[in-house]
């Protein structure tokens, strides 16, 4: 527990980025000003020794390219299942270096993946912990872990 | 720290093949049709018919209000309950016995609280030690919600006499 830190997640997420996908992400300080339309956001759960949501915000522009490199295909002809596969392969790998930061016994659900551009996301019962703010050349990507307080869908 | 595993592409066609058919058996899906019928009935008094399952074999739309809860441990997964914004309104005011404005935390709250109950209610009969996660409330149009497209989707239509909603059950058990 000690170690989920913003600067521990960011580093796991640069880390998997650049070997996935090439090349680094860098740490923004500050969330983006400008708000953008909405592209995909991936949730996934760890229950456990420590409960709590990764949640992945990520606009469809990095959704393709990471897509179009995960899938060695050319991004313009990526689907919009594939960009929804290679949010929710990233979500996972993620989810479980997060887990492996806990040092607890604890287990990752699937991740789920929401694409539009008109909603909103609550998760009631947790507090956010922390977002890191992370960017990869023009592209945004926020990082955000949010920690369980409610033991209602425990008790259920 | 942990090592970067290798990726391993998903399929990404959506047609359930014979072998993930196989994974969504009975066992997995009349626990959650019993419960979303209790769950209602208990606690909203409200009576739900739930029609013959099917595949999801399109990302296709989903209604605008979702609750949706993941599985870990023995089974892995996610379900999602999914109402169209009128009959969300009334389930969740037959639920909390109050009118309540989709834009209020509250609302967002009660549906949270509906896809908790159908999800705990269905996990003692899903025959596998699992945890079940604090629900996500998305409210919006024009989104879809997805699971990796390697885990099949089972469809459970509801009906109710303030409208339809359904049930989206992925789950991959594990052996």
């Amino acid at each position: 527990m000690q170690h989920l830190t913003l600067s521990n997640v960011a580093r796991l997420a640069s880390t998997l980025w650049e070997a996935l996908l090439g090349s680094a992400l860098t740490l923004d300080q500050e969330p983006p000003i400008a708000a953008r339309s909405r592209g995909q956001i991936a949730i996934i759960h760890i229950s456990g020794g420590w409960s709590g949501t990764v949640l992945i915000d990520c606009d469809n522009e990095l959704a393709r390219r990471a897509a179009g490199i995960m899938f060695s295909s050319t991004p313009a002809l990526v689907g919009e299942s594939e960009m929804q596969d290679a949010v929710a392969e990233i979500t996972n790998m993620l989810g479980g270096h997060i887990k492996a930061l806990l040092e607890l016994p604890c287990s990752l659900s699937l991740p789920s993946i929401i694409q539009g551009q008109d909603f909103t996301a609550r998760i009631p019962g947790s507090r956010v912990l922390f977002s890191a703010h992370l960017r990869h050349q023009t592209n945004r990507f926020t990082i955000t872990v949010l920690q369980r307080t409610s033991t209602a869908a425990k008790a259920a | 720290m942990p090592t970067t595993p290798a990726v391993s592409p998903t399929p990404t066609t959506t047609a359930p093949s014979q072998a993930q058919r196989d994974v969504i058996n009975s066992k997995l899906v009349v626990p959650f049709m019993n419960s979303v019928r209790e769950v209602f009935a208990k606690m909203a008094k409200v009576d739900v018919k739930v029609s013959p399952p099917h595949f999801k074999t399109k990302p296709g739309s989903t209604y605008e209000v979702c609750g949706i809860i993941g599985f870990s441990g023995g089974i892995t997964g996610s379900v999602v309950v999914s109402f169209s914004d009128a009959a969300a309104e009334k389930l969740v005011e037959a639920f909390a016995g109050m009118p309540l404005t989709r834009n209020s935390p509250d609302f967002a709250d009660a549906v949270g609280e509906l896809a908790n109950m159908i999800a705990g209610g269905a996990k003692p009969h899903l025959g596998a030690l699992a945890s079940i996660s604090t629900p996500n409330v998305i409210i919006g149009s024009g989104y879809t919600v997805a699971s990796p497209t390697n885990t099949p989707c089972l469809v459970i239509p509801c009906s109710s006499p303030f409208g339809d909603f359904c049930l989206e059950v992925s789950i991959n058990p594990r052996n």
